[in-house]
C-alpha cells in the first residue's frame, strides 16, 4: 500500500511538471526534426534557427528607450513607434529557416501543428491557405503566433511568444 | 503367623528392590481378609494395582482409533489455474488503476491547458545575437512579415482575432 501511495504521488508530481513547462512551436519542431533526421535523410546543415529570448528582448527595449531619450526625433519613425508599443507584449522570437528539403520540413511543421490541435488553432480570416498563421490562445490573449512562409527556395517559420491582446494585433496591423 | 518376611518384602518394595515374583507375592498376601493393623494400611495400594492390571483395551478400541484418524486426514487442496493466477490479477489491477489515474491526470491537464497560463521553457533559449541592434532589426523584420501575413489572411485593424475552432 505504501509503495502504491508513493507511486501515485510521483505520478501526480510528474503530471504537474509536465503541465507546467511548455516548449514553443519551433522548439517542438526542432525536436521532431532531430528525431526524424535519419528517416527523412535530412541534415542539420539544411536549416538554421535564430533565437531572441526574453533577456535580449529586454535589452532591445532598453536600447529603444535610450534612443528616444537621446534623440526625441527618433520616435517620428512610425514603424519604430509601433514596435515600441508592441515589444513589451513579446517575450521571445524564434525563426526557423530552411533552404534545403523544404517540403520535408514544411510537412513536419504542418503535421506537428495538426497533432497539437488542442493548443494551436489555424487563423484564416478569408479562407486563403497562404500565409499559414496559427495561434495559441490563453483566455483572451494570444500567447503564441506561428507563421509559416513557404516559397520556392526558402521555408521560414516565425514563432513569437508573449501576451498579445487584440490591441497588440491592431498596433501590429498598422505597421 | 510370621509377618517378618512380609515386612522385609515391603521394606524392599519401598526401596524398589523387589523382583516381580516378590511383588506378586505381596499382592497375593494382601488378598487375605484378616491382616494385622500395621500391614492393613497398605491394602488399598495393592488392591488398586491388581484392579489396574485387569484393565485391558476394549473391543471397540480399534474402531474408535480408526474413526479418529479418519477425521484428521488432511486432503490435498487442488489449486485451480485462476487461483494460482490470483497474485498476477492483483498486480494487473493495481497497474490498471495507476494507468487509468495517470491518463485521467494527463487528460485533465491537457484539456485545462487553455485555462491556465502555460510557462515556456525560456531557460533553454540561447540568444543568437549579442548586439541588441541586430536583434531589433530581426524582430522588426519578423513583425512586419507577421503583420503582412495577418493582413493577407483578411484581418482588418478594427477586427479582433477570433480563433477558428
Amino acid at each position: 500500500m505504501k509503495y502504491i501511495f508513493c507511486l501515485f504521488l510521483s505520478l501526480i508530481a510528474t503530471g504537474f511538471c509536465k503541465a507546467d513547462v511548455n516548449e514553443d512551436f519551433v522548439g517542438l519542431l526542432l525536436s521532431d526534426i532531430k528525431a526524424e533526421q535519419n528517416t527523412n535523410n535530412t541534415s542539420e546543415e539544411d536549416y538554421s534557427c535564430i533565437t531572441i529570448g526574453p533577456s535580449m528582448m529586454e535589452k532591445v527595449l532598453d536600447m529603444m528607450s535610450n534612443d528616444t531619450e537621446e534623440d526625441p526625433a527618433a520616435d517620428t519613425d512610425t514603424d519604430k513607434e509601433h514596435i515600441k508599443k508592441i515589444l513589451p507584449h513579446i517575450k521571445s522570437l524564434r525563426i526557423f529557416n530552411a533552404q534545403h528539403n523544404m517540403d520535408v520540413y514544411y510537412n513536419n511543421a504542418l503535421t506537428l501543428l495538426n497533432k497539437n490541435k488542442n493548443k494551436y488553432k489555424v487563423y484564416n480570416a478569408n479562407g486563403n491557405e497562404t500565409p499559414c498563421i496559427w495561434l495559441r490562445k490563453n483566455k483572451d490573449k494570444v500567447i503564441e503566433i506561428i507563421q509559416i512562409n513557404k516559397q520556392e527556395d526558402d521555408l521560414k517559420v516565425l514563432n513569437f511568444t508573449g501576451d498579445m491582446t487584440n490591441d497588440f494585433v491592431k498596433e501590429l496591423l498598422k505597421m | 503367623m510370621d509377618y517378618k518376611y512380609i515386612e522385609q518384602l515391603l521394606e524392599r518394595y519401598w526401596e524398589c528392590e523387589t523382583t516381580p515374583e516378590e511383588e506378586q507375592l505381596l499382592r497375593d498376601f494382601y488378598m487375605q481378609k484378616n491382616l494385622p493393623a500395621n500391614l492393613e494400611r497398605y491394602r488399598s495400594l495393592f488392591e488398586y494395582e491388581k484392579e489396574e492390571a485387569n484393565i485391558s483395551l476394549g473391543e471397540d478400541f480399534d474402531e474408535k482409533v480408526l474413526s479418529k484418524i479418519d477425521e484428521t486426514v488432511v486432503k490435498a487442496q487442488r489449486n485451480t489455474f485462476s487461483f494460482r493466477m490470483y497474485p498476477f490479477y492483483r498486480a494487473a489491477a493495481v497497474v490498471a488503476i495507476i494507468f487509468t489515474l495517470g491518463m485521467a491526470i494527463q487528460h485533465s491537464f491537457s484539456t485545462s491547458n487553455e485555462g491556465t497560463s502555460p510557462t515556456y521553457n525560456y531557460a533553454s533559449y540561447k540568444d543568437t545575437y549579442t548586439d541588441p541592434q541586430v536583434a531589433y532589426e530581426q524582430v522588426a523584420s519578423a513583425l512586419k512579415e507577421v503583420s503582412d501575413g495577418l493582413r493577407e489572411s483578411g484581418l482588418q485593424p478594427e477586427d479582433s482575432i477570433n480563433i477558428k475552432n
